[in-house]
């Protein structure tokens, strides 16, 4: 039935690649609970030599040029289902990313998580997301890639969890879940219909599909990757997340399973109908807005990070929607460094706020960047580790981000012409002004404001600084890093940044970001990071209305339901029975009396001429007297 | 009446007497001995009929039956010894081998 696999070298790397990390989770599960301690240092060295594999295999393809390795899995109808890898460009720089990241993440969570009593749960779930992303990064084939695309949810929904004791945690990682499965069930949707066009999920032979049913199956497959790359309006899953582990909402949250809807909507680009693509555009420009101004209302260091994970996710989305896929996917590369950073540098923060907080028995919000304040001088390299990669999210020159954004924008630019379009333009360059000032606003009051606790935070440990700064490097050095080996070099063969550069939007978006950092030195100078409304109100209050909603139509279907639906039901059951009981009567009393009373008459008949023939020898021949002389008279008269 | 009627009538009350012996005693010896008078009384009316005419084809036809009347006896004796070793009884009623158990 299986086609012969190709057992090329890149096969078997990808092969050992994709079991790595599972075996890390199977080891971490394994490990008892009294030496729980080895969890992180096995899963971290695991993780090591997946990232180490991850370089071979990306060397091996570079010479090899390999695209896809599949064979078939199993057959529907005498069309065959095709898995295996697709080791292109694309999947091969996120394989890269994701290992990295997963590194990084790993080594930073033996320090941030030292003291945690679940080491096992966690590294080992940890090590399973690891492998289900590097899944749905190297899958060829939708289906497959939709597999591991609900094992990633999962392990998602597993690491928010992690403190399931704290009730917030629960129902974040309840809400993540709920709200994630109603976009796999549109994404399911999407395939079937893909499925009963073509018969085809190969990703490669997407752009061969014609059918009317393109458009369909297209936003299906969007709204999947809205809930998975929390979108407008399926986002309000992200900020809850925070409720996660730090380094958990580093890695899933920020860097790699949130950008895996951006990453699909980058490969199943080729199947995007025009109406699709606006589709996209709209809905990135909406939320890339919303979850900035989301961002600069916010209190909470992580959801402040949460929120413009939103809005640069909305950022890439647009970028696709606009044509710019390059520049999007360009920036979700950088993204995931510089927000994995981000968000590990808040995590140095909260811990070492935490470390304090636990010498001095106070017991204030740590994540509230309102008791926060002067750590400038406390933890001078996580404040170096994370201004370079703040400087990245705000697109200053010379990082990463500003080159992906730049991209984006003349893309967009580029792509607006006139018309209502310039409301997506319009968007985009609200956010590179947005950005800035809510990094700033996040920094100045972390790093610089003079702190009212007497908290005395240290520094944190050696193996939490060195990912933050890893990645802090991996924000800024793309630019000037030798084109031998920087991945700027290597996605410049698939996107070519020189055809799209606009010296006009350049320069303008430079001015503006200065000018916005200037603006935002001067609004939050005095100290007092206002809000103007509480922004859960408008950015949940949809979700309250809609929760209002289906609460009550639930009520009326639920009253109708118990009223109509199961009286008919009912009512149907009772007539059921009764007819039950009359026909059961009438077939005890008048069918089997019938049948039993022609039994027993034969019986009695049966009896009676049996009881002749009882095995006395003398009855016999008494009878057979008795036949003689009957027989004798009969002849004889 | 003549003295050859009254043989008649002894005849005929051996053979209703060997007749309701084999009907109504429990042991089978008492059967075969009420087989052994009905066919004495065979022989009897034999005799009988054979003197009311010429020849002795009658009397020589019972002496057969009485030589038969003595193997039978024999057989049926042996039979009946056999059955009692294999059943510790001689009562045919107690045998019910083949007969359907209540």
């Amino acid at each position: 039935m299986t086609a012969p696999v190709d057992l090329s070298p890149a096969f078997l790397l990808a092969l050992t690649l994709l079991s790595l990390p599972l075996i890390s989770a199977g080891v971490s599960f394994l490990i008892h609970e009294k030496i729980s301690w080895l969890a992180p240092i096995t899963s971290s060295l695991f993780m090591l030599a997946t990232f180490i594999v991850s370089i071979f295999l990306f060397v091996v393809s570079e010479t090899e040029l390999l695209h896809a390795l599949t064979f078939d899995w199993f057959t529907i109808n005498g069309k065959p289902i095709r898995a295996g890898f697709l080791l292109d460009h694309q999947s091969l720089i996120m394989v890269l990313v994701v290992s990295l990241v997963s590194l990084l993440v790993h080594i930073f969570s033996i320090g941030y998580m030292a003291e945690d009593k679940n080491l096992v749960r966690y590294f080992g779930m940890l090590g399973f997301f690891t492998f289900a992303m590097l899944g749905l990064v190297m899958s060829s084939n939708l289906l497959v890639l939709f597999f591991f695309w609900e094992l990633v949810g999962f392990s998602s929904y597993r690491l928010i969890g992690h403190w399931h004791e704290k009730r917030a945690a629960a129902t974040a990682s309840t809400k993540a879940f709920l709200i994630n499965k109603t976009g796999d069930l549109s994404f399911l949707m999407g395939l079937m219909m893909l499925w009963s066009a073509s018969g085809n999920l190969d990703i490669l032979s997407l752009s061969q599909i014609s059918s009317p049913w393109l458009s369909a199956a297209g936003v299906c497959l969007i709204i999947g990757v809205m809930a998975k790359s929390a979108q407008f309006p399926l986002f309000n899953w992200l900020p809850d997340a925070m409720e996660g582990p730090t380094p958990v909402s580093a890695l899933i949250h920020a860097a790699t399973m949130v950008a895996a809807g951006v990453f699909l909507l980058v490969r199943i680009e080729p199947l995007f109908t025009v109406e699709c693509l606006t589709f996209i555009a709209i809905i990135g420009a909406l939320t890339a807005v919303l979850g900035a101004i989301g961002a600069l209302f916010q209190y909470d260091i992580k959801r402040i990070l949460a929120y413009s994970t939103i809005s640069q996710l909305g950022f890439m989305v647009m970028a696709i929607g606009t044509g710019a896929t390059d520049g999007g996917f360009l920036h979700l590369l950088h993204h995931a460094f510089f927000k994995a950073g981000l968000f590990l540098g808040a995590g140095s923060v909260i811990h070492a706020m935490h470390q304090a907080q636990h010498h001095a028995h106070n017991s204030i919000d740590v994540q509230d960047i309102r008791n926060l304040g002067g750590l400038r001088k406390k933890m001078p390299i996580t404040f170096l580790g994370f201004i370079l990669c703040a400087a990245a999210l705000a697109g200053l020159p010379l990082t990463s981000g500003f080159v992906s954004k730049e991209m984006i924008l003349s893309g967009i630019s580029v792509w607006a012409e006139f018309s209502w379009k310039w409301f997506v333009l319009l968007a985009a360059w609200s956010v590179t002004i947005l950005t800035p000032l809510y990094i700033f606003r996040l920094v100045w009051f972390t790093f610089f404001t003079t702190s009212n606790t007497e908290l005395q935070p240290q520094e944190v440990p050696v193996i939490m600084r060195l990912p933050v700064m890893a990645l802090a490097i991996g924000s800024v050095t793309f630019l000037f890093a030798s084109p031998s080996w920087s991945l700027t070099s290597v996605v410049g063969k698939l996107s070519s940044f020189t055809q799209h550069a606009d010296s006009m939007v350049t320069l303008v978006s430079i001015f503006l970001i200065i000018l916005s950092l200037i603006a935002g030195y001067f609004i939050y100078r005095k100290g007092e990071p206002y809000t103007v409304l509480d922004p859960q109100v408008y950015l949940d209050g949809y979700n309250t209305v809609v929760v209002k909603f289906t609460v009550l139509l639930s009520t009326i279907t639920s009253r109708l339901d118990t009223k109509w639906i199961d009286g008919f039901v009912h009512g149907v059951s009772y007539v059921g029975v009764t007819l039950a009981y009359v026909t059961g009567w009438s077939d005890r009393k008048l069918l089997d009396g019938l049948i039993n009373g022609t039994a027993y008459a034969a019986k009695g008949m049966g009896g009676l001429t049996r009881s002749i023939a009882n095995g006395k020898i003398q009855s016999y021949l008494l009878w057979a007297m008795a036949g003689l002389i009957i027989f004798i008279l009969w002849i004889l008269y | 009446m003549a003295k050859i009627d009254l043989l008649f009538y002894l005849g005929a009350f051996l053979f209703c007497s060997g007749l309701l012996i084999v009907f109504t005693k429990k042991n089978a010896i008492m059967i075969l001995l009420g087989i052994e008078l009905m066919l004495n009384a065979a022989n009897l009316n034999l005799v009988l009929f054979n003197s009311q005419k010429t020849g002795l084809e009658g009397q020589l036809f019972a002496l057969f039956v009485i030589i038969v009347a003595v193997c039978e006896a024999a057989v049926g004796i042996a039979i009946i010894l056999k059955t009692y070793h294999y059943y510790h009884t001689s009562v045919p009623d107690q045998i019910s081998e083949l007969k359907e158990k209540p």
